[in-house]
């Protein structure tokens, strides 16, 4: 049955196949990463569609009018995240501009694309099969923002999913790894960075839960774990480099947004936490906001550990806003 | 009709409330269970529907009744067939209704629903209406057989959740319904080949292409895709679809120090998981020893190191592991309550590959609630609530009322500690209003100063709250910090806290937000429960407490998902993209509040644009337009207040559920039958019965608490016997107002009005129920049953003039 989300516009015509074409040998991939904003045209979208085993036509027309929507789509990241954080990195920005979205659109369990929805306005989730969804854009740059990439950095993410925030982040740092721990979506996803020449992002299927030590040697920079339970696993922390960031998105994923938990190490390797609500909530301006503490700083600061003395006798703050 | 075809009708009702009931299982497997109360309000409008179209073509009705009798039961079968075949196929996501940008399509599939399940209950309906019109003379007679038929219905289906899978349940119930036409009282030949037919063919449909399956967002279907993953046991209850799964995922999962790697503690070892209805409940553990070597890095470990060698009550097992803990923990002696049936085996005899926890004379398994727990033993020194223990079965929610903790507290060692575990991972604001209970819990307990008796501390997802009868002495304030700190966990409150210093030493930051506003408040570090905690517990105002519901739970309003002001309607609405998924809930009791008013506006607008049609008396109508609406808000406002009474008494919903719903309706149906005797007396019957029905409320909402308390550790069976007898006399009084009404109507649309009334105010009735007992306890929905029978007793109908029988009447007997 057609899911009521497969729009008429998502569903491109015609030679859609229904069982995944094998794989092109190597020799024959497109030979450059593909950018978005210059040399990515509609054959090159159909080529890299067809190498991903995922076959799709469209027309001229409708590809620009995708191409159009993109255009909005980046300013609207770019004033979305200044809002938000004061100001848009500039390397979020052209990475979001740079990955074609259009090409992450795409239901797995029937094959087919609903690249004709990407760039949508509002943006919106979209399921992309086996209980995985693509988040809307603005949820994803903002994320890619707040973990703060570099170009010598080397990403994990537990929880590969569509594979657009690994194709994202890997035009921003030197290496992206990822791990999908459901079988069928992690072997199809696994075959669709190649034919965009993303060389820099590696994946698998399996148990994300001890992190990937065998091939990173010092750690990873930027953690990201999309299915945690009770707690961050702890291996992912010895993991984190001094310095790195883990954020764990919490939340069903069809909503707006999601709460994202920050995690840092300090200088003595304890680890600290903040609960960033910046998807829902704007921050508030003007002489009501609340001061930091006068020894407070950047995440990890502290003063000294309480002792085994009595606790000062004071009576309890009593705030009120 | 003689009685041989109200045998038809007992079938229908059976399979009507069979299926009905297969539905709401079918929604929380499939999808989640909160939705299972629109199906309910469907199955109502059906019915509701029906009332009104046999109300404007009552005449028609009747003089074709032979017909429809026989043509009906094969479209019954086919339409519950084909409904279900589309229930199933429907793609509705009720995640997506929670985006601005999603919900729309999901309108759409709701809809959806109304258009496979309308057909077959308003059908259903018309069946039963016309049971009622084609015998007004025995009506008392007909309604037993409705209400029988349903109880029957709710004991069949009950009975069949132990057997079949719930996506199974509706086939096995489409026979009885081809079965009535072997009841109708003409054609039955022509009418039982094509219900057979029929049957035959929704069968196959059904059963040959099945197309439920669980919502590919449920927690089971990630662990369920990953290689290699293995389902290694089912139980098949009417509390839910148990699966246990072998897959890489499984741990145990507990909250843990983010520094238990530093700290070269053991991970959660890797387990079984249970799952039921596709959520998870428990880690069951592998073979081999029981691993427990990670429970000191663990969030509730930090009372055991307060007290040595405690004497501990365990609320919840966790599949045994909160078992194992605390003796690793140095506890001398265990007590673990494990509620949930099939987790109670486990424990005992092992569950599929996962094998019982070694036998140890320190551990004892109980298989009550804490309530009773605390009443029949003790004194502990630690009583430990598990923090999976709330959402691991309705009932439980009790454990974290005002009235349990008191409880808790008296059953405490003088220097003893109960522990409470809060989620703060979807909204921060409940580990406040937990506070705001424990300090209700002190002072009920006979504490002045209850903030001198909590410490509370946290890490980034989760707050556990610490109460003693005793005053935190400085020198465990210190110990609490130390140990916190080295684990780095933040506490948020202890007597004497100076929240600002504690905010330089802060590891998990939680900034402060506006819910109205939608703003964050904080810059830097911040510890938004800190903030509030001193304020709440000495009972100041605070923001969270205007912008959110921080009342206490008590065992007479025991929801503890129900912080949202609903009063604040607009707000809740504009923050509908972050609410917690137990929350929603309440939103949709209120959508189905407003659909179920509009109906019941309809039913009661009918004989205003079609006067002719119901040709009573206008002081007639009035009454009835009163008294049938009171009727159906009552008899639904005693049993949802009697299935949660029950469920407290019994410490499980489900049975509660049955038990009371099953008791009613055939208790009842019991009282319809004698309706008949009171023929010339029937106002002053329905004047007693509703003195009866006062009474009894009265008695259930003001005497009945403490014998229930006290009684709460005796035997299963003997607490099971003493709620049917509770439930018992009310209903067969209950039975009598609908008969000796209907009575009243005679051959004309009165009747069939009358019935669509008391259908379309039931279905008002249990979404305004639920939300008058979260806003105001149940007590007040049992005082508001009172007045409305009260008011039923002094509406009842006028007497109708007694006609000369005639043939046209009603169609010839078999």
């Amino acid at each position: 049955m057609v899911s009521s989300y497969v729009t008429r516009r998502g569903l491109i015509a015609g030679g859609a196949a229904l069982a995944l074409a094998p794989a092109v040998p190597r020799a024959a991939r497109a030979a450059s990463a593909v950018n978005a904003g210059t040399g990515w045209t509609r054959d090159a979208y159909e080529r890299a569609m067809r190498d991903s085993g995922r076959p799709v036509s469209l027309t001229d027309a409708q590809f620009e009018e995708i191409q159009t929507r993109r255009k909005k789509a980046v300013s609207l990241v770019e004033s979305y995240l200044k809002e938000r954080f004061g100001s848009a990195d500039p390397a979020v920005v052209q990475a979001f501009s740079e990955v074609p979205r259009e090409y992450y659109h795409y239901y797995y369990p029937s094959h087919q694309t609903m690249g004709g929805d990407a760039y949508d306005q509002p943006p919106k989730p979209w399921p992309i099969g086996y209980g995985s969804a693509l988040s809307d854009y603005l949820g994803q740059v903002y994320m890619t923002q707040l973990c703060q990439p570099k170009p010598d950095h080397v990403t994990l993410e537990i929880g590969t999913g569509s594979g657009y925030q690994s194709s994202v982040l890997s035009r921003m740092v030197k290496t992206a790894y990822s791990i999908e721990i459901i079988e069928p979506l992690g072997r199809a996803v696994s075959r669709i960075f190649e034919p965009l020449g993303y060389d820099n992002v590696h994946t698998k299927v399996g148990d994300g839960y001890y992190g990937w030590p065998e091939e990173v040697d010092g750690g990873f920079d930027v953690i990201i774990v999309t299915c945690a339970a009770q707690y961050a696993p702890p291996d992912l922390f010895k993991q984190l480099k001094p310095g790195g960031r883990m954020v764990i998105p919490i939340g069903q994923p069809f909503k707006k947004g999601q709460v994202l938990y920050v995690y840092t190490k300090d200088a003595d390797g304890k680890v600290h936490s903040k609960r960033d609500m910046g998807v829902f909530f704007i921050p508030m301006t003007g002489a009501m906001m609340k001061l930091p503490h006068p020894t407070g700083g950047a995440p990890g600061a502290q003063a000294a550990p309480p002792t085994a003395t009595p606790a000062a006798a004071t009576a309890p703050a009593d705030e009120q806003k | 009709m003689g009685r041989r075809a109200l045998w038809a009708l007992f079938l229908v009702s059976l399979a009507a409330v069979g299926y009905e009931t297969a539905l709401t299982r079918y929604f929380a497997v499939a999808k989640w269970s909160e939705y299972g109360y629109w199906v309910i309000s469907i199955v109502m409008a059906g019915f509701a529907l029906s009332g009104v179209v046999m109300a404007l073509a009552r005449d028609a009705f009747a003089r074709n009744g032979a017909r429809l009798l026989a043509v009906l039961p094969p479209l019954l079968v086919g339409s519950a067939a084909v409904g279900y075949h589309f229930v199933t196929t429907n793609p509705f996501n009720p995640l997506q209704l929670q985006n601005a940008a999603t919900w729309q399509p999901q309108i759409v599939n709701i809809a959806g629903y109304y258009a496979a399940l309308l057909p077959f209950f308003f059908a259903t309906g018309i069946y039963v209406s016309l049971c009622f019109v084609l015998n007004d003379r025995i009506v008392g007679r007909v309604y037993a057989y409705d209400l029988t038929g349903a109880g029957a219905g709710a004991l069949a289906v009950l009975v069949l959740m132990f057997v079949l899978h719930p996506f199974d349940l509706v086939p096995a119930l489409l026979p009885p319904l081809a079965l009535a036409a072997l009841f109708a009282p003409r054609w039955r030949r022509a009418s039982l080949a094509a219900s057979v037919a029929v049957l035959v063919a929704g069968e196959a449909l059904l059963l040959g292409d099945p197309q439920a399956a669980f919502n590919d967002f449920k927690a089971i279907y990630a662990p369920l895709h990953t290689p290699d993953a293995r389902v290694v046991a089912e139980r098949r209850t009417p509390r839910g679809d148990y699966m246990l799964l072998d897959d890489f995922t499984e741990r145990v999962d507990t909250d843990i120090s983010n520094n238990a790697g530093m700290m070269g503690l053991a991970d959660p070892p890797r387990t079984y998981g249970l799952y039921r209805d596709g959520n998870r409940i428990a880690a069951l553990p592998k073979p081999g020893a029981l691993d427990v070597g990670y429970a000191s890095s663990a969030l509730d470990a930090l009372p055991y190191t307060l007290i040595a060698k405690a004497s501990v009550l365990v609320a919840g097992a966790s599949g045994g592991f909160r078992a194992a803990a605390p003796l690793a923990l140095g506890a001398g002696k265990v007590d673990v309550l494990e509620p949930d049936p099939v987790l109670n085996g486990a424990l005992h005899h092992g569950l599929g590959p996962s094998p019982a926890p070694p036998a140890d004379a320190r551990v004892r398994v109980l298989g009550i609630g804490p309530l009773a727990a605390v009443e029949a033993y003790g004194p502990y020194d630690i009583i430990d609530i598990s923090s999976d223990f709330l959402d691991a079965a309705e009932a439980n929610a009790t454990a974290l009322t005002t009235d349990a903790l008191a409880a808790d507290l008296r059953a405490l060692a003088p220097e003893g500690i109960v522990s409470i575990p809060v989620s703060i991972r979807d909204f921060p604001v409940y580990a406040l209003r937990t506070l705001a209970t424990a300090r209700d819990a002190l002072r009920q307990a006979g504490i002045d100063d209850p903030a001198a008796h909590v410490i509370a501390y946290r890490s980034a997802w989760n707050v556990r709250v610490l109460l003693s009868p005793a005053s935190w002495s400085a020198e465990r304030i210190a110990a609490v910090r130390v140990w916190c700190d080295e684990r780095s966990f933040d506490v948020a409150y202890y007597p004497g806290i100076d929240v600002q210093a504690s905010k330089a030493n802060i590891y998990n930051d939680l900034p402060a937000v506006s819910f109205a506003r939608g703003e964050i408040e904080s810059s830097g570090l911040d510890d938004a429960i800190a903030d509030e905690a001193g304020a709440v517990l000495h009972g100041q105002p605070t923001q969270s407490a205007e912008e959110f519901n921080l009342d206490p739970p008590t065992l007479d309003r025991p929801f503890f998902y129900a912080v949202l002001r609903l009063s604040r309607i607009g707000t809740v609405l504009k923050r509908l993209e972050i609410l917690p998924q137990a929350e929603v809930g309440a939103l949709v009791n209120l959508a189905v509040l407003a659909q179920a008013a509009v109906l019941a506006l309809l039913v009661l607008a009918v004989p205003l644009f079609a006067p002719g049609r119901v040709r009573s008396a206008r002081e007639n109508l009035a009454r009835a337009a009163i008294y049938f609406p009171a009727l159906g808000l009552g008899f639904l406002f005693i049993e949802i207040a009697a299935i949660e009474r029950a469920s407290l008494y019994l410490n499980d919903r489900t049975t509660a559920f049955a038990l009371v719903l099953t008791g009613m309706l055939i208790f009842s149906g019991l009282g319809a039958l004698l309706a008949g005797r009171y023929e010339g007396r029937e106002r002053h019957s329905v004047r007693v019965a509703a003195l009866a029905v006062v009474a009894w409320c009265g008695l259930m909402a003001f005497a009945a608490t403490p014998l229930e308390v006290g009684s709460l550790a005796w035997p299963f069976a003997v607490r099971a016997a003493l709620v049917l007898a509770a439930v018992a006399p009310a209903s067969v009084a209950l039975g009598l107002f609908f008969p000796l009404g209907l009575s009243q109507a005679g051959p004309t649309g009165f009747l069939p009005w009358a019935w669509g009334l008391n259908g379309a105010f039931s279905v008002v009735a249990t979404p305004l129920a639920n939300l008058l007992a979260r806003e105001s306890g149940f007590e007040r929905v049992l005082l508001a049953a009172a007045l409305l029978y009260g008011i039923a007793a002094v509406s009842f109908p006028l007497a109708r003039k007694k006609e000369q029988w005639s043939p046209a009447m009603s169609p010839a007997a078999d």
